[in-house]
């Protein structure tokens, strides 16, 4: 213990003799624990903490499994799916559905849509979740004609009720409905599938007798039963598949049943980007790592003398190492607490420019794991970047230090591991940086990326008319006809027009029938299209071309659809599709192709175009409809005069998630913008410390081998063969760095493909960018080394001897 | 000779300025060339007024006390040092009004140098330690190829030329200078203390090398503290305190 104080102490003032050294070395720690801090903050709340509910563990989103019959692996659930999975006691120890609700609340200054989620009862037990006040749903509140009851979130409660603690049993209107509230959820309670912003839950009411089984219209939770493995409940909802396929034939043929962690559903797609970015940070880390032993090694060297004393008066080699160590120890705590403090700074950074749809962005904080994370890296970055210099400098040769003390024995042997350093701290920012150059490739490919619509200059809104008063499509397609009329006479409207859905706004599909073709035997054999319900103004109004044909006239009688050319091409192949007549279902009459019109990317430029058809709105009326204004200048300036003009219409009828299509697009790509960003970010911060590192050990060099330059000089080098000479020294490093780099970048790359878009892994030109700015930082780096070389005075080198 | 005779100069130049006073067939001819350090306001000399003629052919040995400017003279004469004043003809070229990249030629065609710390590049092996001058002259591969080859047979270190220096003795060390020194023909080899890190006998051997090449007509200036070493050649420079104090 005396001797461990010792150490620290003499440590301490070692530090404090060589502050130049100090600074630049707890700066380099700071920045790389800093990032990976910051990063593992962020990794830990997304990926690592257990979901905020009881035993989360064994809680499941249940899937249908359409792939057998080409749709996804994780389609809804229909309402008797639904039902005979809630009933399977030996798989699940309860299941709840869950369908979209958006309702709208009046009552105060102004009608307020409010998401939300309509549940069968059992969500709330399924989650584990007790609210706060009041209770949560009963059997028999999923009762059809049960009185009409809801629960409210936190917010909801404090923002416009004012945390009132009587408003249980207190009446709100909800979409023009009376609904009596009956309890306040915590406020951390985070739901299932309006995962960031939902406040309101009202009971899903489902027919558990003749439940439907053809529509696909719910998400399921289910907790599985207790000390049932997931891999043995997957089996056991294999078998209930075949049994349901058996029973329901018409509708579960090749309908298979998926189990999916929760915990998976939460953290989506994000995982392998923020492994990749911890990837990343670790890197820096392993750079800043190199510099450091670098610089200790060059410190060792020019400590030979004071290390050969010490073992010279009897110090055990151990006992010299252990010093050493103490001194890089110490480094690397005062480099941990500056990394910690950075890494606050970082968090709050990476929250603020975090996608929208990152989920448990709200959970993102500093907590035991994450100090607990930094001490671990604290400490084993000081043993990784002092353990080698310091073993190398307590294996120097006592005689041959005293008596060549200024030059030092340790300069010579530890010239191989200095080197050696180089090539890694190269070969490892040539995998970070080509690495960010293909994430920032992908984002840049994203954004310039040909959706087939025009999203500029056009506001969006959502326009969802209550039911109550509503209660026909009639009603609402009279409703919409005025809402486009007074929207297409707005000032600063170019173009305006309605659709059911927007463009990377969710899915609708049916399936359908080609007159003259057989029926489908089954509905799992019967083609899918999606469709959207559309004005005539809609394909002009977002810039998608007619390609043959013709767009609906403004009241088009006959039934009628435009198709894209992805059905045109894959049912009509070789055939003329105009003309030709579809079905979608045997109550509905037969609609006529009028028109084709160019595919666009609906769900983002990732995926290919979908088979689509469109169909006038007031041929087939749902509930909801997007207005759509394409307007000459900003857009968004057309915000209130859109509200007022819905607000003129009916009051009790707001105008929803009104936004820019632009913003939409952007939204859509926010998570690759996320990661190229950081990684660029990384990509740089790695080059400046490869390039300090560069600088560092040819500053080092350059001093080692004055009396050699002296020599060379002497023996007739010019200026420029001196310069030559430490600047291919250096460049000869970075070539074996790059190559090794090289590489890594191919392998490590692999890893990147599920994030990469319209750019291979070994994408040759990122490489052989990155590469060249890598020797060009790298030949900068040597530049002024180089420079004070060809300043060696031979006359000065040679008499140092 | 007589180095401690008088602490000032004994003989001063009569001869300041004129490029007309250069001797015929001096192959380095210095005139009034003088060497100093600026401190503040005053000025500490390291040569003094220095005039003296080195015909081609000559084995000279420069000698004083420490701090005397020998090694200065020296590094003036091989052309590191530029900051000096006067005049210095070298080849009957006045060095003093030659561009730097001029004077690197000169140097390089004509001077080969031999240090006390033989200053052999110690991760070299004896053979690219051979080559390094010639590298620096633009001869090509196969010529220097030869060249080396020569000089190791001539040297007869033709076995150690896959060494590398710390596998050599001193002695060896210094003789693989020497032959570094001359492997580009100079016309004059410049020597500071070629044998101060060397026991005697292989300093007799060093020397007599030297004595050997001055025969075939290499001009030879060593510095040195050595009588023994100065007999070899064929005339004595004494410095003291920056004056040429005898010859």
């Amino acid at each position: 213990m005396n001797t461990t104080w010792q150490d620290l102490r003499y440590a301490l003032r070692m530090l404090a003799r060589t502050p130049g050294f100090t600074v630049v070395a707890v700066l380099t720690l700071a920045l790389g624990i800093g990032a990976n801090t910051a990063i593992f903050t962020v990794v830990n709340a997304l990926l690592l903490k257990p979901l905020p509910y009881a035993n989360p563990e064994r809680l499941v989103m249940v899937w249908q499994d359409f792939r057998a019959r080409g749709g996804p692996a994780d389609e809804w659930a229909s309402p008797g799916n639904y039902v005979d999975w809630s009933r399977e006691k030996s798989l699940f120890d309860d299941a709840a559905a869950i369908g979209g609700w958006r309702p709208t609340l009046t009552g105060g200054a102004e009608p307020e849509p409010i998401p939300g989620e309509q549940v069968t009862h059992e969500y709330f037990d399924v989650l584990g979740i007790t609210p706060v006040l009041g209770r949560t749903f009963r059997a028999e509140d999923d009762v059809p004609n049960a009185a009409r009851v809801a629960i409210i979130g936190d917010g909801l409660w404090k923002r416009r009720f004012g945390g009132d603690r009587s408003i249980v049993g207190r009446s709100v209107t909800l979409s023009g409905e009376p609904h009596e509230i009956v309890g306040v959820l915590p406020p951390r309670f985070r739901p299932i599938v309006a995962s960031q912003t939902g406040e309101i839950w009202r009971p899903l009411r489902i027919n558990t007798v003749t439940p439907s089984r053809g529509a696909i219209v719910y998400r399921v939770v289910a907790r599985l039963k207790d000390g049932l493995p997931i891999d043995r409940a997957q089996e056991a909802a294999a078998v209930l598949a075949k049994q349901l396929e058996a029973t329901h034939p018409e509708y579960n043929e090749k309908v298979g049943f998926i189990l999916e962690p929760l915990h998976d559903r939460v953290v989506g797609d994000i995982r392998p980007g923020l492994l990749a970015l911890l990837g990343a940070v670790a890197f820096v880390l392993l750079i800043a790592c190199a510099n450091l032993a670098n610089l200790l090694l060059a410190r060792g060297s020019s400590r030979s003398r004071e290390l050969a004393v010490r073992l010279a008066l009897g110090a055990a080699r151990a006992r010299v190492i252990r010093q050493l160590l103490t001194e890089s120890i110490l480094l690397a705590v005062l480099g941990g607490v500056g990394g910690v403090l950075l890494g606050v700074w970082a968090v709050d950074a990476l929250v603020s420019i975090a996608p929208a749809s990152a989920p448990r962005v709200g959970e993102i904080g500093l907590d035991e794991t994450v100090f607990g994370f930094a001490a671990l890296v604290t400490l084993l970055t000081g043993l990784l970047f002092g353990l080698a210099p310091a073993i190398q400098s307590a294996r120097a040769d006592v005689t041959h230090a005293l008596k060549d003390g200024a030059r030092g024995s340790v300069a010579a042997s530890g010239r191989a591991m200095r080197r050696g350093l180089i090539v890694a701290e190269v070969a490892l920012a040539l995998v970070l940086l080509s690495g960010g150059g293909l994430l920032l490739q992908t984002f840049l490919r994203l954004q310039a990326a040909d959706l087939g619509f025009d999203p500029r200059n056009v506001l969006v809104g959502f326009v969802n008319p209550p039911r109550v008063t509503y209660d026909t499509g009639a009603k609402h397609a009279a409703f919409y006809d005025q809402v486009y009329e007074k929207a297409k006479a707005l000032p600063g409207v170019q173009k305006a027009a309605l659709v059911s859905v927007l463009p990377l706004g969710g899915d609708s599909d049916t399936n359908f029938q080609i007159e003259g073709r057989p029926a489908a035997p089954s509905a799992a054999e019967a083609p899918v299209t999606w469709y959207r319900q559309v004005t005539a103004s809609y394909f002009d109004t977002m810039g998608m071309p007619i390609r043959r044909g013709r767009g609906f006239e403004t009241r088009e009688s006959a039934p009628s659809v435009v198709v894209n050319e992805s059905m045109a091409k894959k049912f009509f192949s070789g055939e003329e599709a105009l003309g030709r007549r579809l079905r979608f279902s045997p109550e509905l009459p037969w609609f006529t192709i009028i028109g084709i019109v160019g595919d666009a990317k609906v769900r983002g430029a990732r995926e290919a175009a979908r088979i689509e058809t469109f169909v006038p709105y007031w041929q087939m009326p749902e509930p909801g409809i997007n207005v759509v204004l394409k307007s000459a200048g900003n857009p968004a300036l057309l915000t209130s005069a859109l509200k007022q003009a819905v607000a003129s219409l009916d009051p009790n009828v707001p105008v929803q998630s009104i936004t820019t299509l632009d913003a939409i697009v952007g939204e859509s790509i926010e998570q690759p913008k996320f990661f190229a960003m950081l990684a660029a970010g990384f990509s740089i911060l790695a080059l400046v410390l490869a390039a300090i590192g560069i600088y560092g050990v040819m500053a080092y060099v350059v001093a080692q081998r004055t009396t050699e330059i002296g020599v060379r000089m002497a023996l007739g080098a010019t200026q420029g063969e001196v310069f030559r000479l430490i600047v291919g020294d250096g460049l000869k490093l970075t070539a074996i760095g790059v190559a090794l780099g090289a590489a890594g970048s191919i392998l490590v790359a692999r890893w990147l493909t599920s994030l990469l878009f319209g750019v291979t892994p070994g994408d040759p030109k990122t490489l052989t960018a990155t590469a060249l700015v890598l020797l060009l930082v790298a030949a900068a780096a040597c530049f002024i080394p180089a420079r004070r070389a060809t300043r060696v005075d031979p006359m000065v080198a040679l008499r140092a001897e | 000779m007589s180095f401690f005779k008088s602490s000032q100069p004994v003989r001063q130049p009569d001869v300041l300025t004129s490029e007309a006073a250069v001797a015929p067939h001096a192959l380095i001819a210095f005139r009034n060339i003088e060497k100093s350090y600026a401190h503040g306001t005053s000025r500490t000399y390291v040569l003094r007024r220095i005039n003296v003629d080195i015909k081609d052919g000559e084995f000279v040995s420069i000698m004083g006390p420490s701090g005397a400017g020998k090694s200065t003279l020296l590094h003036i004469i091989g052309m590191h040092d530029s900051a000096w004043t006067g005049e210095y003809y070298f080849l009957d070229q006045p060095v003093h009004k030659l561009a730097a990249k001029d004077r690197a030629r000169l140097h390089k065609q004509h001077i080969g140098f031999v240090f006390q710390s033989y200053h052999l590049l110690d991760h070299l092996t004896v053979y690219e330690n051979l080559d390094i001058p010639l590298s620096y002259r633009d001869i090509k591969k196969g010529e220097r190829e030869s060249l080396v080859g020569d000089i190791l047979d001539k040297f007869s270190i033709v076995g150690k030329k896959d060494l590398y220096p710390n596998q050599l003795s001193g002695g060896q060390q210094q003789l693989v200078a020497v032959a570094r020194a001359v492997i580009s023909s100079p016309k004059v080899i410049l020597a500071d203390e070629p044998t101060g890190n060397l026991h005697s006998s292989q300093g007799r051997e060093i020397m007599e090398l030297f004595k050997k090449l001055n025969e075939s007509g290499t001009t030879i200036i060593q510095v040195t503290h050595s009588e023994a070493n100065a007999a070899y050649g064929s005339r004595v420079i004494n410095l003291r305190d920056g004056w040429i104090v005898d010859e």
